[in-house]
């Protein structure tokens, strides 16, 4: 990361009238005459830069972030594992991305083809009957199944109208069952923040409960144990099971959610299968569905031709589907580099992921337990959860760990989620990280509670972090207070 | 430690009252303790005047960059004044949390209704 | 394994560090029944070569690629500068995080507030956030602001007819979970747009919102204020959905027209239609309406040492703050796909934008006076549809014509051009079907000639 000249311009502070970075061809036939009507009154106000000055202004700007090729996110539940760049090289061929969605299927049978392909081997990692990759990503792939929940209910004749969902859970989970008019009852989770089975018992036997929206492994890093007792609960009282699947990575090769009586989980292809986070999305979701959810998936679905021909063809006749929830087949270029990732895997690949990332998390565990309050002391999943508990004594938070770990290089960990556990740092290290990476971090973060141990702590280790990057602390009241969000209102 | 003033009423979810010259005007607003839970406050959202609040019920919200609190009503009745100066600049919940940082005044409806409040040492306890 | 760096060794001293004899002993907490006795059955592991050569030999079955195509329908296979794809693939934008840690952020941050200035510019509007997924999902989250401030109990929305088919069935299936009714507004038969006369229903009961798509799906443009005046005369949220972005480069944009949410694909932008996506949604509104607004918004602000920064702001209406009370349950937005879109635009600029504009619309022209002159000629009952157009034109068959779609789309296909996609007409218009065509600048004289040689027959 770059400690450049700190002073970065806006596109239109760098702007010269008349200089252009456009290269178009030019018009063998005649202009057309302008609009008669509803013409544009006023040439939208853009900045005019020649091309170099284009690419210095990105370039600039592109050494003002942090990422995963600059170095270790322990961001936990997001699984920032390495953008392998193979997927990059195969998701740019020309026959990837310049097929249009509404090409007629003959002559579109590569990307049918790898759809097909991509949904049979995430059904055989994740243990479900079939999968749809329609959602943009998770939280629409969160939607996408209590939709289908809601319709599979339905069809049954039921109108079930609540949905549990743990204290413990991912925000968009309650989002989600809100955009589909559920009501969402709170669960309260054990102290080891799993569901309590009693808990469900009491609030299923009215027979109004559609579902659970369950996450597993937890949002605390730790199995849920008793998933197969919750799931023939649910489905004893008639109800479905959604899992959220934003922890996967923690599964991959070792447990298949589809085999624990789970109805329907999103996947997080940029958590688990390598996607590009891009700073923020795109973002690309699926959603394994169990048998009892087949007849509801969003049309249309990649089908082989029914005829017995070795072509694949599109398939929008499903009377019982809930419909489309995004134009077209999903964010297809995305699922080019998921293909490839599994691809490259194969099976030993896709078990050792999945065990080194445990294998990593509980070496993160071991090393940092003697420095920093572990919320549960047994064997976690892909992530451990710790928090700020015995460094509160001497005055220090998470928040000022958080800003303290940017000044070595390294992003912060998940802080204060989950809610359960105050001052929460949630660290999944991946299994894309060398064990040298990760005992760096660990050194590191011992050095912090070390440094928080000492007298005026805050004031000689903790104010103003962070020291050493191009920006110090960025002041977020402000930006809510004065609410400018356009160079308009400089 | 939040301050707290004596000569004011509470409620358990961190909003104060202060009775004025006119018996049946109230002024409302939140703690020191809540202003500081809060964290910087950014935006300021209760109901226009004239509205009618009930005792318990949410009545309006906070903001802060990181989170929103609902305002619960200590006492029933109908909104007469709102600090329209937070709209422009919310600082005053954090700075002046029991002077400038007031939020609404209101006409109660219902006297009795005095009795469930906290007096300055009851609330203390909840306060820590 | 090259992205799996732990030696057996390693694995070894990290067990023994945790105080077990194996494997398992980390996992006890998964019951014997649900773990994995063997390996997955998945394909063969391949290499890089191997990989290459696999997806390689995909790609090229989709033969489509590499044909003329005219196929639009809100996806267009325009160019883009060479310069995006560079940029974009930089490690630190492609791998970063979404920026919650605004420090060490702030390229992306920096260029977001960029993408909300340059979109909100092009769109006339007030403010815009930092995307959503696609233009369909960004009409369907206008609807659910505009009823959001519209509170009803049985909550209606007008959606003109002229509206992409597949925006609709997206409305229809997902506005109906919040007990929203979509009914049409129709267009007028004869001129297939959408006005305060063709409107036909009385409105007693108040709908949320009216919609109304320009370039609609038979590529006319429409007039914004004929949806602000219908509106306005109901007390609904106006909202114009942009159905081609680049066309703001030559016609109206909503802010002009007073429109409260305006919403457009942006895939036009700088993005490869890549079958479907990712693409990129466009949202703009009002500065009042701003605590209604879904998806990511990004500020203005200082940091310690005074210096310009920029960080995620209001995130009090998103779903990590409100949970189920959130104003969508959007996490992301299409960052990466926005970035490109900036890009292109500030690669553009304001001369290159109206060109590409004009010359897209000089493409259809050209096309349309030709055809029109050979289907009279021809007395045939075909027609292409009269009126204002941006670069999609569509031709109208008549009752005796009604395989003449059919046969030339086969025609087309053997001599390697997809000529367009069928689009549904209003049975009043005295046309029973039609077929769209879209042009863009990677289309030649030798290739409108080409067409129109060949739908002139």
């Amino acid at each position: 990361m770059s400690n450049w000249p700190l002073k970065t311009s806006l596109s239109v502070e760098l702007s010269r009238p008349g200089h252009c970075a456009h290269s178009l061809p030019k018009l063998e036939i005649p202009e057309a005459p302008p609009p008669a009507r509803n013409a544009r009154q006023k040439i939208p106000h853009l900045p005019e830069l020649s091309e170099l000055e284009v690419v210095r202004h990105f370039t600039r700007l592109s050494t003002l972030n942090f990422s995963i090729d600059n170095g270790m996110y322990p961001l936990g539940s997001c699984t920032m594992k390495y953008n392998p760049r193979v997927n990059e090289a195969t998701a740019s061929f020309r026959g990837f991305t310049r097929i249009h969605p509404k090409t007629p299927v003959q002559f579109a049978q590569g990307a049918l083809e790898l759809m097909y392909q991509l949904e049979n081997l995430l059904s055989e990692i994740s243990g479900f009957s079939r999968v749809s990759l329609q959602p943009a990503a998770g939280a629409q792939g969160e939607y996408l199944g209590i939709k289908m929940i809601k319709a599979c209910l339905k069809a049954r004749g039921e109108n079930r109208k609540k949905i549990l969902i743990p204290e413990s859970a991912h925000g968009t989970n309650g989002a989600s069952a809100a955009m589909c008019g559920y009501e969402v009852v709170p669960l309260k989770t054990t102290a080891e923040g799993l569901v309590d089975f009693n808990q469900v018992d009491e609030l299923t036997r009215s027979g109004d409960v559609a579902g659970i929206m369950i996450t597993n492994p937890s949002t605390l890093g730790l199995f849920e144990s008793d998933i197969l007792k919750i799931t023939k609960l649910i489905h004893d009282r008639g109800g479905l099971v959604y899992c959220d699947g934003a922890n996967m990575n923690a599964m991959l090769g070792i447990t298949r959610p589809g085999d624990a009586g789970i109805d329907c989980m999103h996947f997080n292809m940029h958590k688990t299968f390598t996607t590009p986070h891009g700073g923020g999305g795109p973002g690309c979701g699926g959603l394994g569905v169990s048998k009892t959810l087949i007849p509801f998936l969003p049309v249309p679905t990649v089908e082989k031709n029914p005829s017995g021909a070795d072509d694949f063809v599109l398939d929008d006749k499903r009377p019982e589907s809930v419909g489309a929830i995004k134009d077209y087949y999903g964010h297809f270029l995305m699922m080019v580099r998921a293909y490839t990732y599994i691809r490259e895997l194969g099976a030993e690949g896709m078990q050792k992921a999945g065990q080194d990332a445990i294998l990593l998390a509980n070496y993160v565990r071991m090393r940092l337990k003697d420095h920093y309050e572990v919320a549960f002391d047994k064997p976690c999943m892909h992530e451990v959860v710790i928090s700020d508990k015995r460094q509160q004594k001497n005055g220090i938070k998470t928040l000022d760990i958080a800003k303290r770990i940017i000044d070595e290089g390294i992003h912060p960990p998940t802080i204060y989620f989950p809610l359960i556990i105050p001052g929460a740092m949630m660290i999944e290290p991946t299994e894309t990280e060398s064990l040298r990476a990760v005992e760096k971090f660990c050194q590191v973060m011992i050095q912090i509670a070390e440094e928080a141990k000492e007298e005026n702590a805050y004031e000689k280790h903790f104010a103003g972090r962070p020291r050493h990057m191009a920006y110090a602390k960025v002041n977020e009241t402000l930006a809510a207070r004065q609410l400018k969000l356009s160079w308009k209102d400089l | 430690m939040s301050e707290i003033r004596k000569d004011l009423q509470y409620t358990k979810e961190h909003e104060w009252v202060r009775k004025t010259s006119n018996p049946k005007v109230v002024v409302i607003g939140i703690t020191d303790f809540a202003q500081s839970s809060l964290g910087d406050v950014t935006y300021v959202d209760v109901p226009a005047v004239g509205t009618e609040i009930k005792q318990d019920q949410v009545f309006g919200s906070i903001e802060s960059v990181k989170s929103v609190s609902d305002l619960f009503a200590p006492l029933s009745g109908k909104i007469v004044k709102t600090n329209e100066a937070l709209s422009d600049d919310p600082a005053p919940v954090n700075s002046a949390p029991f002077d400038n940082g007031w939020l609404v005044e209101i006409e109660i409806s219902n006297e009795a209704e005095f009795s469930k409040l906290l007096n300055a040492s009851a609330y203390e306890q909840v306060a820590q | 394994m090259r992205y799996l760096p732990l030696s057996a060794e390693e694995r070894k001293e990290i067990l023994d560090l945790c105080g077990v004899d194996d494997f398992q002993g980390l996992i006890q907490a998964i019951p014997d029944e649900l773990r994995l006795k063997g390996l997955l059955d998945l394909p063969p592991a391949l290499s890089e070569p191997e990989l290459m050569e696999h997806l390689e030999s995909l790609a090229n079955k989709n033969t489509g690629a590499w044909m003329q195509s005219h196929l639009g329908q809100g996806v267009y296979d325009h160019t883009w500068p060479s310069v995006i794809d560079q940029i974009t693939n930089r490690g630190e934008f492609l791998t970063a995080y979404t920026p919650y840690q605004p420090e060490v952020s702030q390229g992306t941050l920096h260029a977001i507030f960029e993408f909300q200035s340059v979109i909100s510019e092009i769109l006339g509007m007030e403010i815009a956030n930092a995307s959503l997924y696609d233009g369909a999902t960004s009409v369907l989250e206008a609807v659910l602001m505009a009823a959001r401030t519209r509170p009803q109990n049985n909550p209606i929305v007008y959606v003109a007819e002229g509206i992409y088919a597949n925006t609709r069935k997206i409305l229809e299936s997902c506005l109906a979970d919040q007990g929203i009714e979509v009914r049409t507004w129709k267009a007028d038969p004869q001129t297939l747009t959408c006005t305060q006369a063709s409107f036909q229903d009385s409105a007693e009961e108040r709908p949320v919102a009216f919609v109304l798509q320009s370039p609609n799906r038979w590529g006319l443009i429409e007039d914004w204020n004929e949806v602000t005046a219908l509106s306005e005369k109901h007390n609904a949220r106006s909202i114009a959905y942009v159905g081609h972005a680049l066309s703001m480069g030559l016609f109206q944009s909503p802010g002009n027209a007073g429109i409260d949410i305006a919403v457009s694909e942006g895939q036009s932008l700088g993005i490869p239609v890549g079958f479907g996506g990712p693409h990129l949604g466009l949202f703009a509104c009002k500065r009042a309406d701003i605590r209604q607004m879904p998806g990511r918004l990004v500020g203005l602000t200082e940091d310690a040492r005074g210096q310009r920064a920029f960080c995620v702001t209001l995130s009090t209406r998103e779903q990590h703050i409100r949970r189920e009370k959130a104003t969508s349950n959007i996490c992301s937005n299409q960052n990466l796909m926005a970035l490109r879109a900036l890009m292109y635009l500030t690669l553009m600029g304001p001369e290159g934008l109206t060109r590409i504009a004009r010359d897209c619309r000089s493409l259809a022209y050209y096309v349309r006076s030709a055809l029109q002159k050979k289907f009279v000629e021809s007395k045939r009952e075909l027609q292409v549809l009269d009126g204002e157009v941006f670069n999609e034109i569509t031709i109208l068959a008549g009752q005796k014509e009604s395989l003449w779609v059919d046969e030339k789309i086969a025609q087309a296909q053997e001599l390697g051009i997809l000529v367009g996609l069928e689009v549904e007409i209003p049975k009043q218009s005295g046309f029973v079907r039609g077929l769209n065509i879209a042009f863009t600048e990677r289309h030649r004289k030798i290739h409108l000639d080409k067409l129109i040689e060949l739908l002139g027959a």
